[in-house]
């Protein structure tokens, strides 16, 4: 082969792995963006959780020392940068607090309390979708980083490899599926029954 | 907020997958969001004011059942359009892994984007073949939602995803709340038989149920099958022999009549072979108060409480079909207990619940 060929092949193999790191160091960028952009999505989300739990510990809901022990955690959780284990803790503390179901359902009479503990379920849930998001993200930068291609070319430059979260924020357990949502209506509130409507009911 | 919805099939065709976006969209529109679906769609297809049509769809096979999607350039053109003027704070894209608009959008994206996986099983063939093509454009998705448990397995398996499962919607009180229609009340010497789906699609299993028919027919010598759906079952039905004569074909019915015939039918059969991730029909049928009896697939046993609101037979298996349809209609007391049970149950799947599950999403990956 002359020079001319093996130049030719040169130039060609070298447009393919320009092609192949622009590709890479473009999938990369996008991903350590998104990463970052679920960070602050998760430490905003963890910030309102404490929030409102500050405020629940305010209302009455529990007596003076769960209170306490309540507002303790949360305003640990407020003041800790990074967020870390100071949420599991709060998770742990506000779990043990809501744990007697009846005592729930009577606080909820107290309509401010009934709408706390619902926008505290709503934030549980943000909080908790927003570091399974994180981690998603997380695990798939580290795929991508450990190949072969970004690793020689230095793609992730200084980039600082990228750890997943591992707050505890398992909700309580009288939420039905961890969720928001109206809780399990109360008998009066059921939709009703066939028989209950003016046609006569369907017979087997 | 701003949102757009991608839907990969086309509008004029029902599916769940459309029958789901349309009710999404409704439900964000009504709590005031801004909202549009770009969907496939000849630009003459009546549609609702908030549908861009995508242009026209071709008939491809997936899943078992004829979809109809788009792709293209000119498709291409009209989804970054769509994108620019619309503006999104978030992309909400249904079944992405389709080759079809959910893809295009993808590429274009610049705001933020969420997917809904709907199926599983039998679609995952078509996820491993896609799957090096669309990879790096789901590494886009800021979050992915999966109808199901299967739907969710699916995803996990074949695309190395997490996701989050949050079910479909319905509205559960259309159906508890609808009036009956005279012509499918069952009686106990006329027991009605409720059977709804595409009839010219095997995996429905129209002819599991009319297997059973003719065991049903000697215990409840009175009892009508009625079928409603799309498609054709002459044929099928002609083979039947004396028992064709218990056979109603409603043909396809509107959404009111569906849930007329479920208010109005003794007991409900979900005989479907497989291909299932969700099994909205049961939702409806236990919202409508219908007993229901389903074969015994991962979806279906899930949405039953594996047999808690329902009764549940071998996939396949006629004469387990008509089994469970006789220990429906006779052991009457176990059947209303289930009923009372299904009734609690389905609140969870109400659109009000559903749409609060998926704004959390929104917000959270918005970061609002």
């Amino acid at each position: 082969m002359d020079w001319t060929g093996i130049l030719l092949i040169a130039v060609a193999v070298a447009a393919a792995v320009v092609v192949a790191v622009w590709f890479g160091a473009s999938r990369l960028d996008r991903l350590h963006r998104r990463i970052d952009r679920a960070q602050a999505a998760l430490e905003l989300q963890l910030t309102r959780r404490a929030s409102v739990c500050l405020v629940l510990a305010r209302t009455g809901l529990w007596d003076q020392s769960e209170s306490a022990v309540v507002e303790r955690a949360a305003r640990a959780a407020l003041t800790a940068a990074p967020p870390g284990q100071e949420h599991s803790e709060l998770s742990a503390v506000v779990r043990e607090a809501l744990a007697g179901r009846r005592r729930l359902e009577s606080a909820r009479e107290d309509p401010a309390v009934a709408g706390l503990l619902d926008d505290l379920a709503g934030v549980w849930f943000r909080a908790s979708l927003a570091r399974r998001f994180l981690n998603e993200a997380v695990g798939l930068t580290g795929r991508l980083r450990s190949r072969r291609l970004v690793r020689f070319f230095h793609l992730a430059g200084r980039a600082p490899l990228p750890l997943t979260c591992d707050i505890d924020d398992a909700p309580p357990e009288s939420w039905p599926d961890g969720r928001p949502g109206p809780p399990p209506p109360p008998p009066e509130a059921n939709p009703p029954s066939p028989a209950a409507c003016p046609e006569p009911p369907a017979e087997f | 907020m701003r949102i757009g919805l991608v839907c990969p099939y086309s509008f004029d065709v029902p599916g769940g997958v459309q029958f789901h976006v349309r009710d999404l969209a409704e439900e964000l529109l009504a709590q005031g969001h801004q909202v549009s679906v770009l969907a496939p769609a000849d630009d003459d297809t009546p549609l609702p004011s908030y549908v861009r049509p995508a242009g026209r769809a071709l008939p491809i096979r997936y899943n078992g059942s004829v979809a109809r999607v788009n792709f293209g350039p000119l498709t291409a053109h009209r989804a970054r359009r769509w994108l620019i003027e619309g503006n999104f704070d978030l992309l909400h894209i249904h079944e992405p892994i389709t080759p079809s608009l959910g893809g295009l959008a993808l590429i274009y994206a610049q705001c933020p984007a969420v997917a809904t996986f709907h199926s599983s099983q039998t679609a995952s063939r078509a996820l491993r073949v896609a799957y090096p093509l669309v990879r790096s454009a789901l590494e886009k998705l800021s979050g992915a939602i999966a109808v199901s448990e299967d739907a969710r397995r699916t995803v996990m398996d074949h695309l190395g995803l997490d996701a989050v499962i949050i079910p479909n919607g319905v509205s559960v009180d259309r159906f508890a709340l609808a009036p009956q229609a005279a012509q499918w009340r069952g009686s106990p010497s006329r027991p009605v038989v409720a059977f709804l789906g595409r009839l010219d699609e095997p995996r429905k299993g129209l002819t599991v149920m009319l297997a059973a028919l003719r065991r049903l027919l000697e215990l409840f010598p009175g009892l009508r099958l009625v079928v409603a759906g799309s498609g054709s079952a002459e044929e099928m039905i002609s083979r039947l022999g004396p028992e064709a004569g218990a056979v109603e074909l409603a043909g396809a019915i509107s959404d009111d009549d569906k849930a007329a015939l479920l208010r109005s039918c003794s007991v409900y059969v979900a005989p479907q072979l497989g291909g299932e991730s969700f099994g909205i029909v049961l939702v409806e049928a236990m919202a409508s108060g219908a007993p229901v009896v389903a074969s015994d697939l991962p979806a279906f046993a899930r949405v039953l409480d594996q047999g808690e609101l329902g009764r549940l037979f071998a996939v396949g298996d006629g004469l387990a079909l008509a089994r469970a349809v006789e220990k429906t209609l006779t052991e009457t007391a176990a059947t209303a207990s289930q009923i009372d049970r299904a009734q609690q149950a389905v609140r969870r799947y109400d659109w009000s619940v559903v749409t609060e599950q998926i704004l959390a999403v929104y917000e959270t990956i918005a970061g609002v």
